[in-house]
């Protein structure tokens, strides 16, 4: 009896699920079928740009709050940036900033509230493909442009024709950190110790996939939880026993430099380290310090210390936007974070101005063909849409960044 | 390896073994699982910082004074938001839940004044490292261990030889009572959580400088070990609390090098629940007959 109610229950919400699905379905066909109608006058001035809100979905409470501030501060420049050059036809684009609280649920009911909103040309979030990748079928289905400044799983481009990434998918940097360590190192037996994130997973698999298919012997891969391992002494001890010639540790910036810090504590003697871009970070030197010298990292995100950007060969335009930036948030650092929102901004700015905001369709197919000059890295381009960018690689000499 | 990995363990668990003592004497004084502990060790540990920080490098006396601070952050716990409950003879459910908002101010008070960022902290218990054969051994690990294993016995000495104790010791067997005798019940549970709280700031500061960094994720993943480890030993018992924190803590390592280091809470938690299964009062534990 019991059973049979379960099972009547589940079976109505079933029901009710492809009754929404099928109304949602509806919904979007209209709307298609209405875009080529507005695409079609392009010239008729107010119509080419009917809608000027850029909705944000970021992290500014909670525990990753400071990539929520940094993400903030760049858009907020970089949408008083392109309003100050003219706008869209005069018009102010309209920056509405979400909080996410960096949690899946949250996001998604943000998406919801953004898709719903009339304004709405295109969404810029969130920090973490975990956030990013659970709001993304929701911008999706609503043929809403979700431009991603930070995600890099490498399952995020597949996601559907809206989703926009502007940090290269994990492979293109484990691949091409596989094949610096193999020929610095000389194809010396590697350890892996990744957070145990859908990216760390995904990051692991590649990379020993590639230092295997080099020549090169991957002799274990250990993982942690981020944020919440905090004791990682076990797995050092493990990683020592095995004896590996190099270290690639994978990791938030403060993990990396905890796990440094207990390496230092304990000994891991003649092993080369490495690690990942996120360390690319005044933060990440604050709390390692001297702990990380000697340590190789490569990333597709430049440093954007005052140290490396006297010697590196940056443009001027990444140059001026970290000065600028430094001057208007002096508490704040530029990072790599803060210069990806920017142009995760300045791309859908930048193309909604070229082909107006009627058509999403035409809005994402002009951000992927027309490259802009970018903040986060040397150049940019896009194959599908995934994201192209070049590898930068550093190493710490006493206690600072060094060009690799 | 494997002695390596026992001191590992021995030092993780030191720690857990000091904030579970405090959590412990809590429950066996008032039968409350105080939630907040975790925070408070967090607190703790920020405190000292900052003081460090404010006062230009004078550590030891930012230690004593954050030891103090957070101290009277719990007596200041008990007295503004538990006495109350008690007086109002509250059920111990809400004395509970009302230690769980505490805790959600605690953190996100700090969240607020601090950031998320995590913040690099001043090592002075490093005295370098040195090796017993193949095993390397930290002097940071050393000094928890002493630390924990020093306070573990000051207090017992004042739980078990001193009056305050004994007047611990009665309010915990029977309250009515022992105001009858003319103790004053509150200012001892007061006392309690302000002893407690001192203990989990000692912990989160030695915490903090053994790996030279402190983030607001600290206090959550303590706070559930430390309820284990207080659990595993007896709930109530001190020497149960010390060697329940270091048994959590050789568990964890050993699983996290032996079985695997992404399953290495799981690997604890589950030991400790067979652990509980044939002995449910733990380890230590007495079976204590119900008063009706």
């Amino acid at each position: 009896m019991m059973k049979r109610r379960i099972a009547m229950v589940l079976l109505a919400a079933l029901a009710a699920g492809m009754l929404s699905g099928c109304s949602n379905n509806a919904g979007k066909t209209a709307d298609t079928g209405s875009t080529p109608n507005t695409g079609s006058t392009p010239d008729a001035g107010t119509d080419k740009y009917p809608k000027h809100t850029l909705a944000v979905s970021i992290p500014l409470t909670g525990n990753l709050m400071q990539y929520g501030i940094s993400y903030q501060n760049a858009l907020t420049m970089a949408v008083d940036d392109f309003n100050a050059s003219g706008g869209l036809d005069g018009t102010d684009v309209i920056l509405e900033i979400n909080d996410d609280k960096g949690d899946q649920k949250e996001a998604i009911n943000l998406a919801n509230k953004i898709i719903d909103e009339k304004d709405v040309f295109a969404v810029i979030g969130s920090f973490g493909s975990a956030v990013s990748m659970a709001a993304a079928p929701v911008y999706q289905k609503a043929s809403m442009p979700l431009i991603s400044p930070n995600t890099s799983h490498p399952d995020f481009p597949g996601m559907g024709d809206m989703m926009i990434p502007i940090s290269p998918v994990a492979d293109l940097e484990r691949v091409a950190t596989a094949n610096m360590l193999y020929q610095n190192f000389e194809g010396k037996d590697l350890a892996i110790m990744h957070q145990n994130t859908d990216l760390g997973v995904t990051g692991a698999d590649i990379l020993k996939k590639t230092y295997e298919e080099l020549g090169g012997k991957v002799v274990m891969i250990e993982n942690f939880v981020p944020q919440q391992t905090k004791d990682f002494t076990p797995i050092i001890s493990k990683i020592k026993a095995a004896n590996p010639g190099i270290l690639y540790i994978d990791g938030e910036y403060n993990d990396i430099a905890n796990i440094l810090i207990q390496i230092s504590n304990i000994g891991l003697d003649g092993v080369q380290l490495a690690g990942p871009g996120n360390a690319f970070k005044q933060e990440f030197l604050d709390i390692a310090g001297d702990k990380a010298n000697g340590i190789v990292l490569a990333g597709t995100t430049p440093v954007y210390l005052d140290s490396i950007m006297a010697v590196a060969d940056y443009s001027d335009y990444l140059k001026d936007f970290t000065k600028r930036y430094n001057e208007l948030y002096p508490d704040t650092p530029c990072d790599g974070f803060a210069a990806a929102a920017y142009d995760s901004a300045m791309l859908a700015m930048t193309a909604a101005r070229n082909v107006g905001t009627g058509d999403p369709k035409a809005l994402v197919a002009e951000m992927l063909t027309s490259p802009i000059e970018i903040t986060c890295g040397k150049t940019m381009h896009f194959e599908g849409n995934n994201v192209i960018k070049d590898v930068f690689t550093y190493t710490v000499k006493d206690g600072e960044f060094a060009p690799y | 390896m494997l002695l390596e990995q026992i001191l590992n363990g021995l030092t993780i668990g030191s720690t857990y073994a000091l904030v579970a003592i405090g959590f412990t004497m809590v429950f066996g004084v008032l039968e409350l699982i105080n939630f907040a502990n975790g925070s408070i060790y967090m607190l703790g540990g920020y405190i000292t910082l900052m003081l460090y920080l404010g006062m230009g490098g004078h550590f030891l006396l930012a230690f004593v004074l954050s030891i103090l601070l957070t101290g009277v952050v719990g007596f200041a716990m008990d007295r503004i938001v538990l006495s109350h409950l008690r007086a109002k003879k509250a059920p111990k459910l809400t004395g509970l839940i009302a230690t769980m908002g505490i805790a959600t101010v605690i953190d996100n008070v700090i969240l607020l004044f601090f950031g998320s960022q995590t913040k690099p902290y001043p090592n002075m218990i490093d005295f370098g490292r040195f090796y017993i054969g193949e095993t390397a051994v930290n002097s940071s690990q050393l000094v928890i261990l002493a630390v924990a294993i020093l306070l573990m016995v000051l207090l017992s000495l004042l739980t078990y030889c001193t009056k305050l104790g004994k007047a611990m010791r009665c309010t915990a067997q029977n309250a009515d009572a022992a105001r009858l005798m003319g103790i004053n019940v509150n200012l001892i549970i007061a006392l309690t959580f302000f002893i407690s709280s001192m203990l989990a700031a000692v912990a989160g500061t030695m915490v903090g400088m053994y790996y030279q960094s402190i983030d607001i994720n600290a206090g959550f993943t303590v706070g559930m070990k430390t309820m284990a480890s207080a659990v595993l030993g007896g709930v109530g018992v001190l020497p149960g609390a010390m060697v329940g924190g270091l048994l959590v803590g050789l568990f964890e390592t050993l699983g996290a090098s032996y079985i695997s280091s992404g399953y290495r809470d799981a690997i604890a938690f589950a030991i400790l629940i067979l652990v509980i299964l044939f002995k449910p009062a733990g380890l230590f534990g007495k079976k204590k007959i119900n008063k009706v």
